[in-house]
């Protein structure tokens, strides 16, 4: 018996169902797990609880923040340690290249195009290569360079998107990078062209 | 707070990019894992889910050194609309195979016309990809249907001889 692809392409997929078993662990994952703002059948009492708990969290984090890190957002901290620890791994390059079509050609898989920054320092004769990461679960870019100390720095670029990021300097009308110092190494992000860009480097 | 249907299509679009019911269980496992650590509240958790989605199968195939997401060449033939997909008409038991000749990301936009009727700007927009690649892709999933769908009368044909 015929039918219409498309409706025959829905049924199909709607067949591939998870378990009972898995859907309740995946439940129970997301249960425990899900930020308090988002959890709505708690009673009045444990939801007044989890407010002062919410509350106290905030005040103790902007106070330590505020002493430690000034200016610093979670976010920014958050993509400051991730781009900390794959500075410190350096993980072998995927593509070693001093140029930047050789680059666009390698990384297929990205959702945009890998380009030049004005506000970073060095130039495509210190480029070492460049490989694939991920800055929080979005697939970005690392490019790898060596200062006149001889000494690695990373470039990340990854498309720039409020909601994951947080808000960060913008390069087009002049703002100056944010800088964090997280494991001994300095870490600049700012947004140009569309993108988050981020550096990591020994720091002096 | 994502209730079980929104669970379910979760996992049919990670069955979408690996084929495979066990693959896409942990691949919906290791991308909630990634979206519980974010902590935060999204206006709308399921297409931000799906993005995690397709950058952690993106990364593992990296990792496994498979090619996922082919590159469309220039000026690939195009569907002019997504519509003139929808007259196409087949027999029940061919969707399987049709399935299993289309690559990755003809999965991926199938999924999401069929599942989620979404248009190709839509799909484009979800994708972060062009509407002309979508609209290549969506010419590719048509040339294969129709394909499919000849070589399956031709069988039938050969066979009542």
């Amino acid at each position: 018996m015929k039918q219409r692809f498309k409706k025959s392409a829905k049924d199909f997929f709607e067949q591939q169902q998870l378990s009972d078993d898995s859907l309740n662990a995946f439940e129970d994952m997301l249960v425990k797990e899900t930020p308090i703002t988002a959890v709505e059948t708690v009673s009045v009492k444990t939801r007044t609880l989890k407010y002062y708990a919410l509350a106290a969290s905030i005040a103790l984090m902007v106070a330590v923040g505020l002493f430690y890190l000034p200016g610093a957002n979670n976010l920014s901290l958050d993509i400051a340690n991730e781009v900390a620890k794959n500075h410190i791994k350096m993980k072998p390059l995927e593509v070693k290249t001093q140029s930047l079509s050789e680059l666009r050609q390698y990384f297929t898989a990205l959702d945009f195009s890998v380009t030049r920054s004005d506000v970073f320092g060095l130039n495509l004769n210190a480029m070492l290569g460049a490989r694939y990461c991920s800055i929080q679960g979005i697939t970005a870019a690392q490019l790898r360079f060596v200062n006149e100390a001889d000494s690695n720095v990373t470039l990340y670029q990854v498309p720039y998107d409020a909601e994951p990021f947080g808000g960060l300097p913008i390069a087009e009308p002049g703002d100056s990078p944010k800088t964090i110092y997280v494991r001994g190494l300095k870490i600049s992000m700012w947004v140009e062209k569309g993108l988050l860009m981020v550096t990591a480097e020994e720091s002096l | 707070m994502i209730d079980r249907a929104q669970l379910q299509k979760l996992f049919q679009y990670s069955f979408s990019l690996t084929q495979e019911k066990a693959s896409a269980e942990d691949l919906l496992q290791s991308s909630l894992e990634k979206f519980i650590k974010l902590d935060k509240a999204f206006d709308n958790p399921t297409a931000y889910i799906r993005r995690i989605i397709r950058n952690q199968f993106i990364d593992d195939c990296r990792r496994l050194k498979i090619i996922s997401f082919e590159v469309l060449e220039e000026g690939a033939p195009a569907l002019m609309e997504d519509r003139s997909l929808e007259d196409l008409q087949i027999q029940n038991d061919l969707i399987e195979y049709i399935f299993k000749q289309l690559a990755t990301a003809e999965r991926e936009v199938l999924y999401l016309w069929a599942l989620m009727g979404y248009s190709a700007t839509e799909i484009a927009k979800d994708t972060g990809q062009s509407r002309g690649t979508v609209l290549s892709r969506l010419h590719r999933i048509k040339q294969k249907v129709i394909a499919s769908v000849q070589a399956d009368e031709a069988s039938a044909g050969g066979s009542a001889l």
